[in-house]
């Protein structure tokens, strides 16, 4: 029961992003980055294989929020769950990774909109804290739906089993950012001028 | 009444003095075939979009352009990945449809239409990714005119496919120009193939037009007025040249252009005179090596690679099946191929990218390893930094005798992407050549470039064999491995078949020949 | 992986098929019976080897049978609830019940990703984009270019890994080496990616897209034998619920194990109606083979 109020709340969540995605008649500057910062961070684990459960995803997803505002990162999160999910499988995480993806884009968006990321520790923070409350989210689906009551010993529990999983997942996510948020911020500005496009309004 | 008129059009880019076309006026008539040509970076690009509003460069323009709408323009881009937009072929026939919001049932009816026309109903329903490259471009062709445009644009559309597919998509090309009776504006390097299919021909140089007319008149002005140009010109008018040079014959205005037109105008001259000449084009040289040659040829062993056989992964095709090379020292050894014959993976094996299954490759007498450096196919694979400069740096110092050879001086604070495609295939030749390589691997380098770029590139290269380098060559370029190959093997399905010096090679080759031997050879066999 | 194509049950509207691939996993998370759970396991798995094949679906059953090993001792260690004391430790008591409960919530997990297993197999993603982008148009054609740009971006990685191959494939880096290689090599990507795109972009807008309002070009139509079977499975998901709700499908754990108000015709009916709504693309498949004449229909 809980699980299917917990999906009809996801449901709003994205319905009220892609709405709003829809209203705004997106022309192909708008779509075309979303796209490829999405196919990106589903796929730029492959790079990093040599590292196990290093991915990019989280970071990729934060940067295109701060380069190209909060709806471009919620998007970009929430389509680059689905769409990898839509070739290695679904299941019933797919919504609440979407959710818990599209959230962290957006909010890094908001921060960025508010110039919090100025100071650099606000961004690392972010990212670090990104990678646990993700992990978090993700308890929470089958803590929702299989676990029953859901005591403080079973969350307990379960939050510490993955709480290693968490903490690399926010590392990794620190140590992207570190290496890549200045160095994209210079190249996606080098192809805004070279182009005029990408601009959030232009 | 042209379909669309240029009107002393000229065009300048923001923050910038040059002005890439000045008073340019073409006015094209409905169904004519207008080929565009002329040098990289001569502003063909630039007159070509401005014929399209909808992709038309921003900077400051004077003149008139006919205005027409998005669907009466159908363009089609040189790269056959990044033009396609969705994920299935079926979709992307219907992706323009949609955008002028047709009723569903006619987009299906034009769709299937379009489908059939094209040939594409067989592959209709697979994804975009499961087609080649050359049925990729087949397809954006396909997607433009099923929107029904007036005039169809085209800007290098064949550059980068291979020899077969490039043949195809120019018939299929042909058949919309004669049978729909669409206007095609095409621009283009490799005129070979696509000179005898044009009405007519606009010649363009810094910026102007300095050509406009019939295509067989086009060979005399080029041979009078662009001497620099004539290596674009096709095989049948160069040897008819030569003809009139070495034979004293009356001038030639009407030049051929196809094989066929080629062999039929040497039949017209005196034998013996067009004998001595076929001889002199084609050297005869002896396919019989003698042993004091062979002697030499264990001497100069570089790398000989014996039976070699390679899978990706367990249980996936061999792509290497028992593939025996020998290169040797100092030579520019040119490797022809069809797709998916392997001639990129055995690049990937000689540089230790990947390491065969079975087989051995023994170092030459010297037991000397040769330092080996590879040139991708794609030389944006290399870049990652902000400057030329940067990426020169990058592995340690810079070589300022390589940078000036390469004529990246000029360039060093540039971003690698802000290049042409040719200056960026010199940086990433800087980069690869950095740790002095004596066995360079080349992955198809003449890939886009334009005949002039590709006689730089040859220059350069021939001096780094001078030198005692070795250079392995993967190409599709016919062309360019007769001229500056000095030996060719064939590769097919994972084995070589044959490895000959470049004439002989050529000579014996039936199809997988160039138009200059298809000519002479004939003509000599007549004899 | 193998996939059965063509079935029948596939020539029905995008929405039924949207409808069983979710509905399906949907009652399964409903409700612990365990009579309800194991027929909606027996019929994911049986829908699923349909779909794949047997290999792959023990296959994979088999690799998603620690997550109910998991669920259940979850359960038995952090709920005392019960009668049925198993055994102590400390002043901990670990009950039957509460081990049974977490087999079943285990279970009930199982089933779920065993459906969703087959989800892409009942539903094309050509189907799905058609049924998001009815009411999301733009989202849809994003989605579109996204699986498009996916293989193109796989081939991009390895072009990049080849090209860049000979400085970084050195065995001997270190990890903050080989590191470096691969942030430098996602960047190359992210370049190349991006000036690509630009190409995209302009091939949208030189096919009039923003021009109107954009039409779709897939369409299915609602057929007679769509809304009856779109009937059939409202009143089996309808029957289902009730049951699970409102009657005899109800069954409690805590503290001992029973059934409430065991009407077993009642049950019975649900767990039929169940069945049926479960194995609609099996025995719509079988219904093939013996169509022959009953396709001709006189006119009335």
């Amino acid at each position: 029961m809980d699980l299917c109020i917990s999906a009809i709340i996801l449901i709003v969540i994205l319905a009220l992003f892609f709405r709003s995605f829809e209203r705004q008649k997106p022309r192909p500057r708008d779509i075309v980055p979303i796209a490829v910062m999405s196919a990106i961070g589903a796929l730029g684990r492959v790079l990093f294989a040599a590292i196990p459960s290093f991915k990019p995803t989280s970071a990729v997803v934060i940067i295109t929020g701060i380069q190209f505002g909060p709806l471009a990162g919620f998007l970009t999160g929430a389509l680059s769950a689905l769409a990898s999910n839509m070739f290695l499988g679904q299941g019933p995480w797919t919504p609440w990774q979407m959710v818990a993806w599209g959230l962290i884009g957006f909010f890094a968006g908001m921060f960025q909109r508010k110039n919090w990321f100025r100071y650099r520790g606000v961004l690392y923070g972010f990212g670090m804290l990104s990678g646990i409350l993700f992990g978090w989210l993700m308890n929470a689906w089958y803590l929702v739906g299989y676990v029953n009551p859901i005591t403080w010993q079973a969350i307990v529990v379960s939050y510490s089993a993955s709480a290693v999983m968490d903490v690399t997942h926010g590392l990794a996510t620190v140590i992207f950012l570190f290496a890549l948020e200045k160095p994209w911020g210079r190249k996606l500005h080098r192809l805004k001028i070279k182009y005029g496009i990408f601009d959030g309004r232009g | 009444m042209g379909v669309i008129e240029v009107n002393e059009y000229s065009f300048t880019y923001p923050a910038s003095e040059k002005v890439v076309l000045n008073h340019v006026s073409i006015s094209a008539d409905m169904g004519e075939f207008l080929l565009l040509c002329g040098k990289s970076g001569c502003g063909k690009t630039t007159l070509l979009r401005c014929m399209k509003p909808e992709i038309a460069p921003v900077g400051s323009a004077e003149g008139t352009i006919t205005r027409l709408s998005a669907e009466e323009v159908g363009f089609v881009f040189q790269n056959p990945d990044n033009q396609i937009v969705t994920d299935t072929v079926r979709h992307e026939l219907a992706f323009g449809l949609e955008n002028i919001g047709m009723p569903t049932g006619q987009i299906r009816a034009r769709v299937a239409e379009t489908a059939l026309f094209f040939g594409i109903d067989e592959w209709i329903d697979k994804s975009v990714h499961e087609i080649s490259g050359g049925e990729k471009q087949l397809l954006n062709l396909a997607a433009v005119i099923a929107m029904q445009p007036k005039i169809l644009i085209l800007d290098e559309p064949t550059s980068q496919l291979d020899p077969v597919a490039r043949k195809n998509f120019l018939d299929m090309l042909v058949r919309v120009n004669r049978e729909l009776g669409i206007t095609v504006i095409l621009s283009e390097h490799r005129l070979e193939e696509i000179l005898p299919l044009a009405d007519r021909v606009l010649f363009m140089k810094e910026g102007r037009i300095v050509y406009s007319g019939n295509v067989s008149e086009f060979a005399a002005y080029i041979f009078e007025e662009h001497k620099e140009y004539v290596k674009a010109l096709p095989a049948a008018a160069r040897i008819a040249k030569q003809a009139e040079i070495h034979m004293s014959l009356n001038p030639v205005f009407t030049f051929p252009m196809t094989v066929r037109e080629g062999q039929e105008f040497l039949m017209k001259c005196d034998r013996k005179a067009t004998d001595l000449l076929a001889k002199s084009i084609v050297p005869n040289s002896s396919g019989t090596g003698s042993t004091a040659k062979e002697e030499d040829a264990r001497e100069s062993l570089c790398l000989d690679v014996r039976d070699i056989w390679f899978q990706y992964a367990k249980q996936t095709p061999f792509v290497m099946k028992g593939l025996n090379l020998q290169i040797h020292w100092g030579q520019m050894h040119m490797l022809l191929g069809g797709n998916g014959s392997g001639k990129s993976t055995l690049l990937g094996i000689l540089s230790k990218r990947f390491f065969a299954d079975r087989g051995k490759i023994k170092l030459g007498k010297d037991r000397k390893m040769p330092r080996t450096a590879l040139l991708p196919q794609n030389s944006k694979a290399m870049f990652s930094r902000d400057t030329v400069l940067e990426e020169l740096e990058s592995g340690g110092g810079t070589d300022q005798r390589l940078i000036r050879q390469l004529h990246l001086d000029a360039l060093l604070h540039q971003h690698p992407y802000d290049l042409s495609g040719g200056e960026q295939q010199r940086l990433a030749l800087a980069m690869v050549l950095r740790e002095a390589p004596e066995l360079l691997l080349l992955d198809e380098p003449t890939k886009g470039l334009d005949p002039f770029l590709k006689e730089e590139l040859a220059a350069y290269l021939k001096e780094f064999t001078a030198r005692g380098n070795t250079i392995l060559c993967v190409t599709h370029d016919v062309e360019f491995a007769a001229e500056y190959g000095e030996v060719c093997s064939l590769l097919f399905e994972g084995e070589v078949l044959s490895t000959e010096k470049a004439a002989v090679f050529f000579r014996n080759n039936l199809f997988y020949t160039t138009d200059q031997n298809r000519i002479l050879t004939s003509y000599l066999a007549d004899n | 992986m193998y996939t059965r194509k063509h079935t029948i049950f596939e020539t029905l509207h995008p929405a039924l098929l949207l409808a069983y691939a979710s509905g399906a996993p949907i009652l399964a998370m409903l409700t612990n019976h365990p009579l309800f759970l194991a027929i909606s396991f027996l019929a994911a798995f049986c829908v699923q080897t349909f779909y794949s094949g047997i290999r792959e679906t023990a296959k994979n059953t088999l690799f998603m049978l620690p997550f109910v090993l998991v669920v259940a001792l979850i359960n038995l260690f952090t709920n005392q609830r019960g009668m049925t004391i198993l055994f102590r430790a400390g002043h901990y008591a670990y009950t039957c019940e509460s081990l049974c409960y977490g087999i079943a919530n285990g279970m009930m997990l199982l089933t779920v990703l065993v459906w969703f297993r087959s989800f892409s197999a009942i539903l094309s993603n050509e189907k799905f984009l058609y049924l998001f982008g009815r009411h999301l148009p733009a989202t849809a054609l994003l989605l579109s270019m996204i699986l498009k740009l996916f293989p193109e971006t796989r081939h991009k990685i390895q072009s990049i890994q080849f090209a860049q191959g000979g400085f970084s494939n050195n065995p001997k880096c270190g990890i903050k080496e080989r590191l470096k290689h691969s942030m430098r090599q996602i960047s190359s990507l992210l370049e190349w990616s991006m000036e690509d795109s630009i190409e995209t972009a302009d091939s949208m807008k030189a096919r009039a897209y923003g021009k109107a309002e954009r039409t779709s070009y897939r369409s299915y139509k609602m057929t007679a034998k769509d809304r009856r079977m779109a009937a059939f499975f409202a009143i089996a998901f309808l029957a289902v619920c009730y049951s699970i709700f409102g009657g005899s499908g109800r069954y409690t754990y805590f503290p001992v194990m029973r059934m409430d108000h065991g009407n077993i015709l009642e049950l019975t009916v649900s767990a039929v109606i169940y069945l049926g709504f479960l194995f609609t693309p099996l025995w719509m498949e079988l219904q093939l083979q013996k169509g022959g004449m009953r396709t001709w229909e006189s006119s009335k």
